[in-house]
C-alpha cells in the first residue's frame, strides 16, 4: 500500500530514524493490546497488564533491533545507512505525522495482533 | 549529562521560537536528569540524529501554546491541531531548532550529526519513551503556555 502522506492513528508507535544513503523514518504501529503481548513475549512471558516504563522501553528496543538488522542487510547491498535512537509513543486519540514523503505500509499478521510497518523514506 | 551537549538545544529553542513566532520564553528550568521518558502535554515533536554519537530532541507543547505558535507561523486564525499541515509547522520548527544546535555541535566537536526527518504527534495521555539513552528534561514557560524539552544522547563527548 503506497500513501502520499503519513498519518498514524494507532495507539502505539515506535519509530527509528535513518540517515546516510537513505533518509527517513521507519515506524512500527500496533494497538496497546498487541504492544503489551509483544513486551510480554520479549520478557520471557512475564505478564504485562499495562504498558509500564520497562515494557515501553522494550517496544522501543524492538524497533531499534529490527531497523538495525535491516541496516545491516542494506549494507550487504552497498546501501550505507546509520540509524538513530528509537522513540515510542503510547496514548489515545493519536494523530501522528511522520513527514510528508511517500510511504510504503506493510502489515504483518501475528498471533498477538497486526504490526503495521510504515517505511517512510526520501528516494 | 554533559552541559556542552545540552546548552545548544536550549538556546536554539529559545531563539528560534522568538525569531519564528515572536513568542518569548519567560522562564526556563535547569536541566533535570531523566530516563528518556516523557509524559506529554499534548503536542509533541521528536527529531533524531546520528553521527559519531546519536541522539534525539523532543519538544512538547501544551495545546494552547501549540495553537498560538501555529497561528503565528501560518497566519491561521483558528488552527485545528489534528491537521497534517498545521502540525507540520511544529515539526518544521523542531527541524530548524535541532539543525541549528547540531550545526554548532558539529562545528565545535566534529560530531557529523545528521538529522532524520521530524515526527509530530498529538493525542491524549501520551507517554513517549526511548531505550538506552541518557537524557535531561528542561521545562519552559511562555505567556501562552508551557513546554518541555527532552534532550537524549547515546554516547558523549570526550572529556
Amino acid at each position: 500500500m503506497l500513501k502520499e502522506e503519513m498519518v498514524i492513528e494507532r495507539d502505539v508507535t515506535a519509530f527509528v530514524g535513518v540517515v546516510g544513503d537513505l533518509r527517513g523514518n521507519i515506524a512500527y504501529c500496533f494497538t496497546a493490546e498487541t504492544a503489551r503481548k509483544l513486551a510480554s513475549a520479549m520478557m520471557m512471558g512475564m505478564p504485562v497488564p499495562e504498558l509500564d516504563e520497562m515494557s515501553r522501553s522494550a517496544i522501543a528496543e524492538l524497533a531499534n533491533v529490527i531497523t538495525g538488522n535491516a541496516a545491516s542487510l542494506l549494507a550487504e547491498e552497498q546501501v550505507k545507512v546509520d540509524i538513530t535512537p528509537p522513540s515510542m509513543i503510547v496514548g489515545k486519540d493519536i494523530y501522528l505525522v511522520l513527514s510528508s514523503v511517500r510511504t510504503l505500509i506493510v502489515t504483518f499478521e501475528t498471533p498477538v495482533g497486526s504490526i503495521e510497518v510504515h517505511i517512510c523514506l526520501e528516494v | 549529562m554533559d552541559s556542552r551537549l545540552v546548552t545548544p538545544y536550549i538556546e536554539s529553542t529559545v531563539q528560534i521560537i522568538r525569531q519564528m513566532t515572536g513568542i518569548e520564553v519567560t522562564e526556563i528550568s535547569e536541566p533535570m536528569p531523566g530516563s528518556g521518558e516523557i509524559s506529554a502535554y499534548g503536542v509533541t515533536s521528536v527529531i533524531a540524529f546520528a553521527g559519531t554519537i546519536k541522539g534525539r530532541l523532543l519538544i512538547d507543547f501544551q495545546p494552547e501554546l501549540a495553537v498560538h505558535i501555529i497561528k503565528n507561523l501560518m497566519r491561521e486564525e483558528n488552527p485545528v491541531l489534528r491537521d497534517r499541515l498545521m502540525l507540520g509547522c511544529i515539526a518544521e520548527m523542531n527541524n530548524i531548532i535541532a539543525g541549528d544546535a547540531n550545526t554548532l555541535l558539529n562545528n565545535e566537536y566534529g560530531l557529523g550529526l545528521r538529522l532524520a526527518p521530524p515526527m509530530v504527534v498529538t493525542g491524549k495521555n501520551m507517554m513517549l519513551a526511548s531505550s538506552k539513552v541518557d537524557s535531561v528534561t528542561v521545562l519552559g514557560r511562555t505567556d501562552y503556555g508551557d513546554f518541555k524539552l527532552n534532550i537524549a544522547f547515546q554516547g558523549g563527548l570526550p572529556s
